[in-house]
């Protein structure tokens, strides 16, 4: 196994770095940065001292090495709006994005899994249609839709929850729950088709004959192997949280990353936008490569291979 | 060294440990409600091998688990009675089944592979059953995995314990699932078609093993197959099942010497004999579909000797001598 | 005699279309109907231009609603536009781009995914690797990060999702066609000589289309979300075209007051792509119970 894990990261690495090429690529693709900078009256003169001193004019390669070097200094440029370091920036609002993409987690976890053991074990039951009908729906809607209509709901009709702004709690619940839903729908889809195709297996059939509760049937035997497919699933889907994060934070003016995303973009801020591409690729792999590894560590097959 | 306390060979074979009477199991269907089992009556003795014969969708498979009852969903147990030990186990809770499952009664099942579950160590999975039916704990389980191994003949027993079934090969597998299943000494094994994914050289191993653990422990078998074969080999009765029904049941030399049910005739004839050279001899037409039978006798519209009383009344049963019992009209 | 039998094989044809078509889920076949036929027949069936403002409109609530007008029986927006016409423009929107997108984009990681399955070698394993490269990432990241660059409109949002869903297809496609080849009747081509081109179209094309079937009723629903999503955050189709995705982002703006400009676009949007995902789900049941792990 060990082997695997050192292959797998190396991998990682290489796709990290293919990554931080394409990023640069495209950065300089969208045209000299330098105009956005200068008042519009500036001489030629000034644009090509000023591309001197950002060190433009130099040729493509160059520039890419003297970007990672910096990069791995943790100097990814400056915010043109803020005028404040980019990392500085992302990392300020890093801990919000994580604890609302960590809670969005949680709740599909701990509501996904049991949901989908059950409904596969109650297989076309009322729960299991009502657990089926909500992943369906769920996964139909983006997550702007689910917000807006949550909002509405709980903040603007019923006046429970706050629909915007980060606090105590209760501003938790409703962005977390946009974050979470389509997840949720994921996981317990998975889970349920997971359980049943294990609950066929002949195996399944001999726990019982041995004479084991119907409980330890279902969480030892059956759950151990359909939370395999499972729980890598659960990874990525965390990681693709991420994504999804950014239309949530938007519509409940989350104080996170990626609302900083999205007004960069608006607002044209090149470094900081390349910053968070750039973390949110590399959180992206290291969340791939701990799926790889986790997957073997609990798959005997690879765990033990000869 | 595993001594069966079951071992009471002075007592009278007579003794029944197994007293099935009567048993219906039916599969309640979208397409209709499938008679798996319509009536099925037999027993098997302290120290004796029952073989089940029959083709498939005869009702095998689905007697053994109505013995355990495990029969699944959308099937249910509707009648009869299943006398073990002198006790119905269809009056048993749940609880008190569990307790025999496993730990009275096993059951080995016929692909070793997928028998297995793939998570768990070798050693995990027999000291389960220690754990669950014996109430042992750490050392002493493991003492008694290694004994289970012992008793299927499998070497280096410490090692394997330790290993996962896609480490092994078939025969081992089936040799583990046996293991598992004798694990807690209990007095009647079924054997759903064991040798049926083997070998023909493993197969015959693993008979040979059986035998020995008959003869050391004195457990009583019932052996499901399709192979006549086997059943001369190993059994001292045997049963033909079809469509759901026991149509003949003797002691083994007698089916062999003396079938009486024209489909146990036609099976015996289906056996191609070694040295001679003659045309494979199959049986005419399907097994029916067991939600639509036919009124009468299930096998008349394949008969050879069929009378018109047999497509009108299912077949009275009649005794050819005491353990020799027929369901056919055809007496000869 | 030839016009008869023609007619008679259309007939055929048709009376087996009809058939299959009852036999799928009545709800979502019905929305997805509607839908479909909302979309071409939008210039007829609005109330009103969806462009048309109308300041001294603007905010009318639904007609059910106290102040509501059945001139305008889904209320007004800001300007004034009638909120059911741009619901019904904006079905026409994403349902074009949906087809158009998922149309390009099968055909291009079809031809790459037999092209890759069929040939092999230096080929297959370079467009391999690079479908592995694009499927790593989340396809909403490199939607959004190419949406940045290439800016709002029609056209790139089409390209946009030709580019992120292209490996789906192709590493599918490559899959079917790694095993049809095995056949024995495509080996019995090749050894009587017939082209590798030919090959491909005339035997293996036809063998994957119920897996492209499958696949392309399961994306659509995706491309519907990913064309709202962008068009919410404003790179995807631009105002004042009424995406749904738009309108719902206009309707933000003024949530507590005017409630149902978001809303309706939120539950258009969730209906259209539940319809679709129901009836994937029902075509891939039908076509291939293998296929469900995807």
């Amino acid at each position: 196994m060990q082997r695997y894990i050192l292959v797998r990261a190396f991998q990682a690495l290489v796709v990290l770095l293919l990554v931080s090429m394409v990023i640069f690529g495209l950065s300089r693709l969208t045209g000299n940065p330098v105009y956005l900078m200068l008042p519009p009256e500036a001489s030629q003169d000034d644009v090509e001292r000023l591309n001197a001193h950002l060190g433009l004019d130099r040729p493509l390669p160059v520039q890419y090495g003297v970007f990672l070097v910096n990069a791995l200094k943790g100097d990814l440029g400056e915010s043109i709006r803020f005028k404040r370091p980019a990392l500085q920036l992302v990392l300020e609002r890093l801990p919000a994005t994580l604890r609302l993409g960590l809670l969005g987690f949680s709740i599909a976890l701990f509501l996904a899994i049991p949901i989908g053991v059950y409904s596969a074990k109650n297989r076309n039951t009322v729960l299991d249609f009502s657990a089926r009908g909500f992943a369906i729906v769920g996964q139909s809607m983006p997550h702007f839709a689910i917000g807006i209509i949550l909002i509405l709901l709980l903040s603007v009709w019923a006046g429970l929850l706050p629909s915007s702004g980060m606090g105590s709690f209760r501003y938790y619940i409703l962005p977390g729950i946009t974050l979470g839903y389509y997840a949720t729908a994921g996981i317990m889809r998975l889970t349920r088709s997971a359980m049943l195709e294990v609950l066929d297996s002949e195996y399944i059939k001999l726990a019982r004959a041995k004479g084991l509760r119907e409980s330890m049937v279902l969480w030892k035997h059956a759950f151990k192997n359909a939370v395999i497919p499972v729980l890598t699933f659960s990874t990525l889907v965390f990681v693709r949280m991420i994504a999804g994060s950014m239309v949530t934070e938007l519509i409940f003016a989350w104080p996170g990353v990626g609302r900083l995303a999205i007004e960069s973009i608006k607002f044209r801020d090149y470094p900081v936008v390349q910053t968070v591409v750039l973390i949110t690729c590399g959180l992206f792999v290291a969340g791939n490569l701990l799926t790889d590894i986790l997957y073997a560590y609990v798959n005997p097959r690879i765990r033990y291979r000869k | 060294m595993i001594t069966n306390k079951n071992n009471i060979q002075n007592e009278s074979l007579n003794r029944k440990l197994l007293d099935v009477k009567n048993l219906k199991s039916f599969f309640f269907t979208r397409h209709g409600v499938v008679k798996a089992l319509d009536g099925v009556s037999f027993s098997v003795g302290v120290g004796e091998t029952l073989g089940i014969v029959g083709e498939s969708g005869s009702g095998k498979s689905v007697t053994a688990l109505s013995i355990l009852r495990l029969v699944p969903m959308p099937g249910k147990i509707v009648g009869g009675e299943i006398f073990f030990d002198g006790e119905d186990l269809l009056q048993k809770t749940e609880a008190n089944m569990r307790d025999i499952r496993g730990g009275q009664i096993s059951i080995i099942l016929q692909d070793p592979l997928t028998s297995l579950n793939p998570a768990f160590t070798v050693g995990d999975q027999i000291g389960e059953t220690i754990r669950i039916h014996q109430h042992l704990r750490g050392k002493s389980v493991m003492r008694k995995v290694v004994e289970s191994l012992r008793l299927v003949n499998v070497p280096e027993a410490a090692i394997r314990a330790n290993e996962y079934p896609h480490q092994m090969s078939g025969g081992m597998r089936q040799r583990i699932t046996g293991a598992i299943a004798l694990s807690c000494q209990p007095k009647l094994l079924i054997a759903d078609e064991p040798t049926t994914s083997l070998d023909v050289t493993i197969q015959a191993q693993y008979l040979e093993l059986l035998n020995q653990i008959r003869e050391k422990t004195g457990i009583s078998i019932i052996f499901i197959t399709h192979d006549f074969g086997i059943v001369a080999q190993m059994c001292d009765k045997a049963a033909v099942m079809y469509a759901g029904k026991i149509v003949e049941i003797s002691g083994v030399r007698d089916i062999f010497d003396n079938p009486k049910h024209p489909y146990t005739m036609a099976l015996l004839k289906c056996l191609p004999s070694v040295g001679r050279v003659e045309k494979l001899v199959s049986i005419e037409g399907d097994v029916p579909e067991l939600s639509r039978l036919p009124p009468g006798c299930s096998f008349a519209p394949r008969c050879a000797h069929r009378m018109e009383i047999c497509s009108e009344r299912y077949p009275d049963e009649y005794e050819v001598n005491p353990e020799h019992k027929v369901s056919c009209w055809l007496k000869r | 005699m030839a016009a008869v039998e023609m007619a008679y094989g259309i007939r055929q044809k048709t009376l087996k279309i009809a058939s299959v078509i009852k036999e799928a889920p009545t709800v979502p076949m019905l929305l997805v109907l509607i839908l479909t036929l909302t979309a071409i027949f939008a210039y007829p069936l609005s109330p009103h231009p969806p462009l048309k403002a109308d300041l001294d409109r603007s905010f009318l609530p639904p007609v059910w609603v106290d102040g509501g007008s059945s001139g305008h029986p889904l209320g007004t927006d800001k300007w004034g536009r009638d909120v059911l016409s741009r619901l019904i423009y904006g079905a026409r929107i994403s349902l074009t781009v949906a087809f158009l997108a998922i149309a390009l984009t099968a055909t291009v990681g079809t031809t790459i995914g037999l092209v890759s399955g069929y040939f092999g070698g230096l080929v297959d394993t370079v467009l391999m690797r690079l479908v592995d490269g694009f499927l790593a990432f989340p396809g909403i990241l490199i939607a959004l990060i190419l949406a940045v660059i290439l800016g709002p409109s029609f056209t790139n949002v089409i390209i946009i999702v030709l580019i992120v869903l292209w490996p789906r297809f192709a590493r599918q496609v490559r899959g079917e066609t790694l095993g049809i080849k095995e056949n024995e009747y495509v080996v019995m081509a090749q050894a009587m000589g017939v082209s590798s081109w030919t090959i491909i179209w005339r035997h293996i094309f036809p063998n994957v289309v119920p897996t492209l079937l499958v696949l392309t009723t399961f994306e659509i629903g995706w491309v519907v979300i990913l064309e709202s999503t962008l068009a919410f955050l404003g790179v995807g189709i631009p105002p004042p075209n009424p995406s749904w995705g738009v309108m719902v982002a206009e309707g933000r703006e003024n949530l507590a007051q005017a409630w149902w400009v978001a809303l309706f676009g939120a539950i258009a949007i969730s209906l259209t792509v539940f319809a679709f995902n129901m009836l994937g789900d029902w075509v891939r049941d039908k076509l291939d119970p293998k296929l469900r792990q995807m």
